[in-house]
């Protein structure tokens, strides 16, 4: 149930509520329906009894005093229905209505009370007058015949109550939910590249309103943060590439300056390679804070991987060459990729460097792709010592080398950026295997359409 | 030999250089002197690229901001701009939308920081004719200006030719004479760097621009072993050539 939409927990909740409400409703009528059906009752037992002692009385008058004479015809009509007794002053009994089979147990009480005959709950009272004593009351079922059918009643209605407030409070719930719905949706398409958007404000000025005008001011202040971020990525990059810039035409003016020693020309040249360095580290940089901030420009194009590749299996033949590595290539013809191909390009190359890199003499390199799953999937496998355990899960941090020190040249950042460019692509880079004989890296892009 | 040979090429490109104070050759046989209005704020650049110019053979004009380079080129028609897209106050951009809106159409070759892609589009979306991404070699910006500067485009040649050496740049196949050499990837845009503009001298840090999209740790190791590869195939006598200190270039005789 903690999964169900709001709609239907709104509804189902409203619903039982509902058949609560009827029940109490229900039970409450019937004791007020019990309790004045009671008292009505009574009243009419009291008159009933007070017509039949008058009548008695009556009748007596005109006779001798030779004590209480009853006859039959003085109980009332609307009394006959219930259970009635009349007995003498010796306790006699005169009278037995049709309903009642034999005579009522004799209490004594006087006013209405109710009493248990033969397992029945029944109201009665007892009233005296000259000698003779009626008795008279009824079952409490046939008296509170109405409370009870009414409560029947209000149960028989309660599938319909459930039924009805189920469907319509869904549909309450639906319309009330609405606008949230809307902010779900206009909330989705604010990402990394559009966050200028905003969420339409109702005319209302409800909570959902209020709600609505606090997001929009969230989105603008991230929209701020984001835009101060991406400019400051910009002009940092601007204002490192000119004096960067300028240092190496400085360079090349020592270098092309004959009059400067030899010795001096060839450190110019060292210095100009480190200023060429340098340049691309700050261009790494930068390629990360993009990542960071979601926005790597890619410029797709479709293009087949094998000749991509080209290039990075003849750098890595001519690296692996003094090493005696040999590179074993295997990739299919007409595998296309959707994707940026410079990007693509750096992400091949910065693995085969590391193959190379991290390699043994003798050793060998395994380059494979192929498609899967509307993806492609190319992987770099070496001979080499491996990723120790413990550090595996460091391996895509940045600046992170498992062996650093002058004879393994790089900066550490090469694996990160190759993650990064092929989660742009919503691709990954991922270490499938790696222990003291063989490490396998598998990249995953997406395949040309 | 091959040593004789490159040292003497090395003296004479000395010579060259002392003569013409730069490194830039002078074979500019298809470029004319332009009038070219450089507009970059920061100052030890911008006095690069006009004394780079100037060596080049063209007549720069050197102005800090946009304001001032729109007022300039109101009043005078250049042949070239060369514009750098932060600038303060009116920027690089900026300058170009107004440049086109007001319909002067000289050409301009954009100077933008590298990796930019934003940039790259947004300027030739706007009307420019070429960019370079800092930080560029001086060399790469001549030869960008020269091209630009071009009456009439040269035609994308299919194939290139020094001495007996032609590089079929449709079906990649390399021939000395009649005999046919195989090229690698590599070896291939390698060897058309070289082959586009021979006598030209170009540093291993170019070269490595040039071949590589993005820095390569073993950039500087790969191109010497290319061209020690290339060298090979192509056998002697020898076309490529050391340039000590400065790197390689390619020609058929010194």
């Amino acid at each position: 149930m903690r999964n169900w939409p709001l709609r239907w927990k709104v509804a189902l909740y409203s619903a039982l509520l509902a058949v609560a409400a009827t029940l109490a409703g229900a039970t409450t009528t019937w004791f007020i329906m019990r309790h004045a059906e009671i008292a009505a009752f009574d009243r009419r037992l009291t008159t009933d009894a007070q017509e039949f002692f008058r009548d008695v009385e009556h009748f007596e008058k005109g006779r001798t005093n030779s004590g209480p004479v009853f006859n039959e015809i003085f109980v009332p009509l609307s009394l006959r229905k219930h259970l009635v007794e009349v007995t003498d002053a010796s306790g006699a009994v005169l009278y037995l209505s049709a309903r009642l089979r034999q005579p009522f147990p004799h209490d004594g009480i006087k006013q209405f009370h109710n009493h248990r005959i033969e397992g029945r709950r029944v109201r009665l009272a007892e009233f005296s007058e000259n000698g003779l004593t009626l008795r008279a009351g009824d079952d409490l079922k046939e008296i509170n015949q109405i409370g009870r059918d009414i409560f029947l009643a209000m149960l028989g209605a309660i599938p319909t109550v459930l039924f009805v407030t189920l469907i319509g409070s869904a549909w309450v719930a639906s319309k009330a939910i609405a606008p949230v719905e809307k902010i779900r949706q206009a909330a989705n398409r604010i990402t990394a590249q559009r966050l200028d958007q905003r969420l339409p404000v109702p005319p209302t000025n409800d909570e959902i309103a209020g709600l609505i005008e606090m997001l929009n001011a969230t989105f603008e202040r991230l929209q701020r943060s984001f835009e101060q971020a991406a400019r400051f990525s910009a002009d940092a990059s601007h204002h490192l590439k000119t004096p960067i810039a300028i240092l190496r035409a400085d360079v090349e003016e020592i270098l092309a300056d004959i009059n400067c020693s030899e010795s001096t020309q060839a450190r110019a040249e060292g210095v100009l390679h480190r200023i060429h360095q340098l340049s691309s580290v700050v261009d790494n940089l930068l390629l990360l804070s993009r990542a960071d901030a979601g926005r790597v420009e890619l410029a797709k194009a479709e293009f087949e991987l094998g000749e991509l590749l080209e290039g990075v299996l003849d750098d890595a033949l001519t690296l692996a060459e003094p090493l005696d590595v040999t590179v074993e290539a295997n990739i299919p013809k007409h595998l296309r990729l959707n994707a940026d191909p410079i990007f693509v390009g750096m992400i091949a190359q910065n693995l085969v460097e590391n193959a190379v890199k991290y390699n043994i003499h003798g050793g060998r390199i395994r380059v494979e792709a192929r498609a899967v799953n509307g993806n492609v999937e190319m992987t770099i496998g070496n001979t080499g010592d491996g990723i120790p355990r413990e550090r595996a899960g460091q391996l895509f941090d940045r600046f992170f080398r498992v062996r650093g020190g002058a004879r393994v040249p790089g900066h550490g950042l090469g694996l990160s950026i190759a993650r990064e460019l092929a989660r742009a692509h919503d691709g990954d880079v991922e270490l499938v295997r790696s222990d003291e004989r063989w490490t396998e890296m598998r990249v995953r892009l997406p395949h040309a359409a | 030999m091959n040593r004789s040979a490159v040292r003497n090429f090395s003296f004479v490109a000395r010579k060259t250089r002392h003569s013409n104070a730069g490194l830039v050759s002078r074979r500019r046989v298809d470029t004319e002197v332009m009038e070219i209005l450089v507009v970059e704020d920061e100052v030890r650049l911008a006095q690069h690229i006009c004394r780079t110019l100037t060596e080049g053979g063209h007549e720069p004009v050197l102005v800090h901001d946009g304001e001032t380079a729109l007022g300039k080129t109101e009043v005078k028609r250049y042949d070239l701009i060369v514009l750098d897209v932060m600038l303060p106050g009116v920027d690089g951009f900026e300058v170009l939308r107004h440049l086109r809106a007001t319909e002067i159409d000289t050409r301009v070759l954009i100077l933008t920081a590298r990796g930019e892609v934003s940039d790259r589009v947004t300027g030739l979306g706007l009307g420019a004719d070429d960019y370079l991404a800092k930080p560029f070699a001086m060399q790469e910006l001549v030869a960008r200006v020269n091209a630009l500067g071009r009456r009439f485009p040269e035609e994308a040649p299919i194939k290139l030719q020094i001495g007996d050496l032609v590089l079929n740049l449709l079906d990649r196949k390399l021939h000395r004479g009649r005999r046919r050499i195989d090229l690698s990837a590599r070896e291939f845009t390698l060897l058309r760097a070289l082959m586009r503009e021979p006598g030209r001298v170009f540093s291993r840090t170019e070269l490595c621009e040039r071949v590589w999209e993005r820095e390569h740790e073993y950039g500087v190791k790969l191109v010497e072993a290319f061209i020690s590869r290339l060298r090979k195939k192509i056998d002697s006598p020898p076309l490529i050539h050391t340039v000590r200190h400065l790197g390689y270039t390619i020609r058929e005789r010194e």
